[in-house]
């Protein structure tokens, strides 16, 4: 069964009411977020939701949550439709905002836990038990004394994940679970993550494309407020027709030489390949090796999702 | 899980949470406490200044010490329903945890009407301290009879201001800033209310205001039943008041708080600031 099923999701913003309008000037127009937007994110699945600033991640997110009313579309939770107003299907979902502050500081870690655990219905025995268990899956039973103004960001982040958890819901929304997070603490999410698909249906919107590739079973590329792409990297791949993006430094300009099935942009000694086939990179470097000419760098271009990112915003 | 029950499971999760973040300030909680020793002392000193120059019989009990002391204790709550609701959802907006509560199963309302429940609890402590204290002082308590219609006046005053509350409440969440018309309403509720004298001073025609003022049935009834003994039959055009107010506002505050919370939700702004 699918956790998540979104069709034809529509909703425009009004313009803000400004004393000019009040005055009989003309309202600028609705700002448009989500333009018929459709997914579906199934059972044991991790979802990637990405695109620029104002594709509409957030709100789809939001329309999910109930936070925002979308015009026209529907919203099915574990099979379920949504109707305008409903509340229940949150007992489903949990929530990881973006939003790093999103705890009372002076208050323990156990202490917001066992706040959140009463407000999904838990009673005081059960949220007890709820938060211990959530606190060890995700390593902090020994900060749960300490106030959440007193954990570093990664643990808070922890913390924001341990709370989504706690109601054991069947859908897990995270909206930019890494963000300003280092290298260490983003793994530990990344673990987490994945240690908690079992039962549920995932969707992370991001930024971090790396994280998206390496966490997600497949990727909606969000763009104006519809889906432009959609599938693993390798079908979003197909479906657009993009490669992989190595950029070369050559001694030399390689002017004259073929390089085989591999897009090539040059710029004097410096060489833009887009690989599409398995062995496309291992070709065009012999072919420049045997053409006498040496590689002194080869660096990583756009991820084929970033390419598909750019390539929605710029239509 | 039933409505009620459900209900008072969030209130006393929203107790429990308030009580710890307030006990964590301990310097506030000294202060307030503190607070209250100096605004009696305030009371007292002005009303040895101005109870001698007031006729005989012209503020119910007799004394405007006692008087005044009743005025500003009861307007308390109405400070709380003025400005609490709108405080705290926006402090709960400027922290980042307002979306993650209305992120929980919880309806709105319920959640809006827990956040504001220590609110009252804490200011209910904080009168009954500021009214020892002043009993200290000497207010003249004459209850006799009228501990039960005062308990009933309370009660109704609690559910008009807290019908108030949520129409405050509705207004900060439809246009975000709500505090000039709260210090509005709490100012015309000072004059015509009978919080520093009897509404009927204010002359026959602006005296009329205060017929359209909770406030001035709220003081006017629990002066009677507190500091003059009056019965049931004494205050019973304030009960009958009151009563009106409740069905009134209450509903109307529930109804506009659900209209704004969709209106935002439409918007897209219902955790913005």
């Amino acid at each position: 069964m699918n956790r998540l099923e979104v069709a034809g999701l529509k909703k425009s913003y009004p313009p803000r009411r400004s004393l000019r309008t009040l005055f009989g000037g003309a309202a600028p127009p609705p700002r448009l977020a989500l333009t018929g937007a459709s997914l579906h994110v199934g059972d044991g699945e991790i979802v990637g939701l990405v695109g620029i600033n104002g594709a509409g991640k957030t709100t789809l997110l939001k329309s999910v949550l109930g936070l925002v009313q979308p015009e026209e579309g529907t919203i099915h939770v574990s099979g379920v439709a949504l109707r305008e107003g409903d509340s229940w299907h949150r007992r489903q979902i949990g929530y990881v905002s973006p939003v790093e502050r999103s705890f009372y500081l002076r208050l323990s870690c156990r202490e917001n836990l066992l706040f959140f655990s009463r407000l999904y219905g838990g009673t005081p025995a059960e949220s007890s038990a709820r938060v211990d268990q959530a606190l060890r899956s995700v390593h902090l039973s020994d900060r749960a004394g300490d106030r959440a103004d007193a954990l570093s960001s990664g643990m808070r982040q922890r913390l924001a994940l341990a709370r989504a958890l706690l109601h054991s819901p069947t859908l897990v929304l995270l909206d930019e679970p890494t963000r300003s997070l280092d290298p260490v603490a983003r793994g530990q999410i990344h673990e987490l993550i994945v240690a908690g698909r079992a039962g549920r249906g995932v969707l992370i919107a991001s930024h971090d494309l790396a994280e998206i590739e390496s966490l997600c079973d497949r990727v909606v590329v969000l763009s104006e407020g519809s889906v432009t792409a959609e599938g693993n990297v390798a079908e979003i791949r197909r479906q657009l027709g993009l490669g992989e993006i190595y950029e070369l430094t050559l001694d030399a300009p390689a002017a004259g030489v073929d390089l085989g099935p591999a897009g090539v942009e040059a710029e004097g000694s410096r060489l833009r390949l887009t690989i599409r086939g398995e062995n496309d990179l291992a070709e065009a470097i012999s072919r420049l090796v045997g053409a006498g000419r040496k590689i002194q760098k080869i660096e990583r271009g756009d991820r084929p999702i970033e390419q598909a990112i750019r390539r929605g915003a710029s239509t | 899980m039933s409505a009620p029950s459900s209900m008072f499971r969030i209130l006393g999760a929203f107790l429990v949470r308030d009580a710890k973040r307030e006990l964590s300030y301990p310097m506030t909680v000294a202060l307030s406490l503190f607070g209250m020793l100096f605004q009696v002392a305030l009371w007292y000193y002005t009303a040895q200044f101005v109870g001698p120059t007031l006729p005989a019989g012209s503020v119910v009990g007799g004394d405007y010490f006692s008087f005044i002391i009743f005025g500003f204790a009861w307007i308390q709550y109405l400070q709380v329903s003025l400005f609490s609701f709108a405080s705290n959802l926006r402090e709960e907006q400027l922290a980042g945890t307002l979306e993650m509560l209305l992120a929980t199963p919880e309806r709105e309302e319920r959640l809006i009407l827990s956040l504001s429940a220590w609110d009252y609890l804490w200011q209910t402590f904080l009168i009954a301290g500021y009214l020892v204290i002043a009993t200290l002082f000497g207010v003249r308590w004459n209850a006799g009879g009228g501990w039960a219609p005062g308990a009933a006046i309370f009660v109704l005053t609690l559910v008009v201001y807290v019908g108030i509350g949520l129409v405050a409440a509705a207004y900060t969440i439809a246009f975000k800033k709500g505090t000039a018309v709260a210090i509005a309403a709490a100012s015309l509720t000072t004059i015509f209310g009978g919080v520093l004298f009897p509404p009927e001073i204010l002359g026959p025609r602006l005296s009329l205001v205060s017929k359209i003022v909770p406030a001035s049935y709220v003081n006017h009834g629990l002066r009677t039943a507190l500091l003059a003994g009056g019965g049931w039959r004494d205050v019973s055009g304030d009960l009958l008041a009151l009563v009106i107010f409740a069905i009134a506002v209450f509903p109307l505050g529930i109804w506009l708080f659900r209209r704004a919370v969709r209106g935002a939700r439409q918007r897209g702004d219902l955790t913005g600031y």
